[in-house]
């Protein structure tokens, strides 16, 4: 299953070849095209405007560094994007304490009725993939959803989700798990 | 066919939950095999492709010009680094000379022993770095290498973050005249990583592996202190 399309791969893959070269423009457009849902990404899970800001360029100046260990063959640039700069913010959240508000998801739908509005300013080879992942986190049982974005915006390991949501370990672990597999499945039914 | 077992262990690579040995018995599973490979990578596709679900949110209009204007600093040409290979001359004898003076602790042997029975099903080498310098004695740094693809995964614990500096791994290959440059080792705020890595040039039989202290950014030909050395 590949969840990013093959043509915007290549020019994602082409470009980050470009910038390990250190080419300006490349950097640019690949800044036009992934900072909106990078920044998203970051602001959501920091819930801060300027630590959103620094995370935000100093995850561009990683991808930057280290666009020649980019492999198009194992994955593809956005996944490899997010990827990074997901890990280098959990890192300064847990420099800075760990201080992740502690989210009401329960109440709180990532993506509700804003959709089209905020899908716009998406660059276009991502808006239709965006509101397929809304869709399909969506469907997804509360129990299921609530353990996976704890893990993914968040950072939280199994064992601290288990001692937020009040759940035995492995009821987190088997949770978790579902989700992953659901979010495959509902993928491939996309698709 | 990947089993269910190795499903569940892949989701927990994917979401970070394997720590340690078991990530690094996991990582030299998936250099041996292409279907594991696939699998991991559709796993992390899907994982990431989470991140679209977040509210929608423009950054503020100036960072891009600062951004470009970092990029444009720092992308600078390097200068030429005229370097001596004395000290790698010196740190590849050390290396030698500390072949029967392991710093590491037992823990770590076994670990490898463990690495290293799946290396030869995986046609791949380990390779223990040994600390080069006391500050470092506490540090591990563990050089999964597979020749053929010209690809490998250094894993690494407990090196500290220099403000400033980068850690840079230097393939050392017997038949090139300089070490070969095989990229950068973030460091985490835990002082734990691993990293895939290609030395820019193919490097053959009889490389050993090496990781200095570099400037930001890292530099064309090692010109810091070497910090580690391995087989």
């Amino acid at each position: 299953m590949r969840a990013v399309d093959p043509a915007e791969r290549k020019i994602d893959a082409e470009l980050l070849e470009r910038i390990s070269q250190g080419d300006e423009a490349a950097f640019t457009q690949l800044y036009e095209r992934f900072s909106g849902p990078l920044y998203s990404l970051i602001r959501q899970m920091t819930n801060d405007d300027t630590e959103a800001q620094d995370a935000l360029s100093e995850g561009f100046m990683q991808i930057w560094r280290r666009a020649s260990t980019f492999d198009s063959e194992r994955s593809a640039a956005f996944t490899w994007s997010v990827m990074l700069v997901r890990n280098k913010t959990i890192d300064r959240l847990r420099t800075r304490g760990r201080q992740v508000r502690v989210r009401e998801r329960a109440a709180e739908q990532l993506s509700t009725a804003d959709d089209v509005d905020s899908l716009s300013m998406l660059a276009p080879h991502l808006r239709e993939q965006a509101a397929l992942v809304r869709d399909v986190v969506r469907n997804l049982p509360d129990e299921q959803r609530l353990p996976l974005e704890m893990s993914f915006f968040d950072g939280l390991t199994h064992d601290e989700i288990s001692e937020r949501l009040s759940a035995p370990l492995g009821t987190v672990k088997a949770r978790i798990r579902r989700g992953l597999q659901r979010l495959r499945t509902l993928w491939k039914e996309e698709i | 066919m990947i089993d269910e077992k190795m499903e569940e262990v892949a989701s927990l690579y994917v979401l970070g939950e394997l720590k340690g040995e078991q990530a690094a018995r996991f990582e030299a599973e998936l250099l041996g095999s292409a279907e594991l490979q696939e699998h991991v990578s559709g796993l992390q596709e899907e994982f990431a492709t989470l991140a679209l679900a977040a509210p929608m949110v423009k950054p503020p209009a100036g960072l891009r010009a600062r951004l470009i204007q970092q990029f444009r600093a720092e992308n600078q040409p390097s200068k030429v680094i005229r370097v001596s290979f004395l000290p790698w001359a010196i740190a590849a004898a050390l290396a030698v000379a500390t072949t029967f003076f392991f710093r590491q602790q037992n823990k770590l042997q076994t670990q490898v022993a463990e690495l290293q029975t799946r290396a030869i099903l995986a046609q791949t080498r380990v390779a223990v770095l040994q600390s080069q310098v006391d500050t470092y004695a506490s540090a591990s740094a563990v050089v999964v290498w597979d020749e053929k693809n010209q690809k490998g995964l250094v894993r690494y614990d407990r090196l500290p973050a220099q403000e400033g500096k980068d850690y840079q791994l230097w393939a050392l290959d017997p038949a090139q005249k300089a070490p070969v440059d095989a990229g950068l080792m973030p460091v985490s705020h835990s002082g734990f990583a691993k990293v895939e890595f290609r030395p820019h040039i193919p490097v053959g039989k009889g490389t050993k592996f090496a990781i200095s202290v570099e400037k930001k950014g890292g530099a064309p030909l090692p010109a810091g202190p070497v910090i580690f050395v391995g087989e």
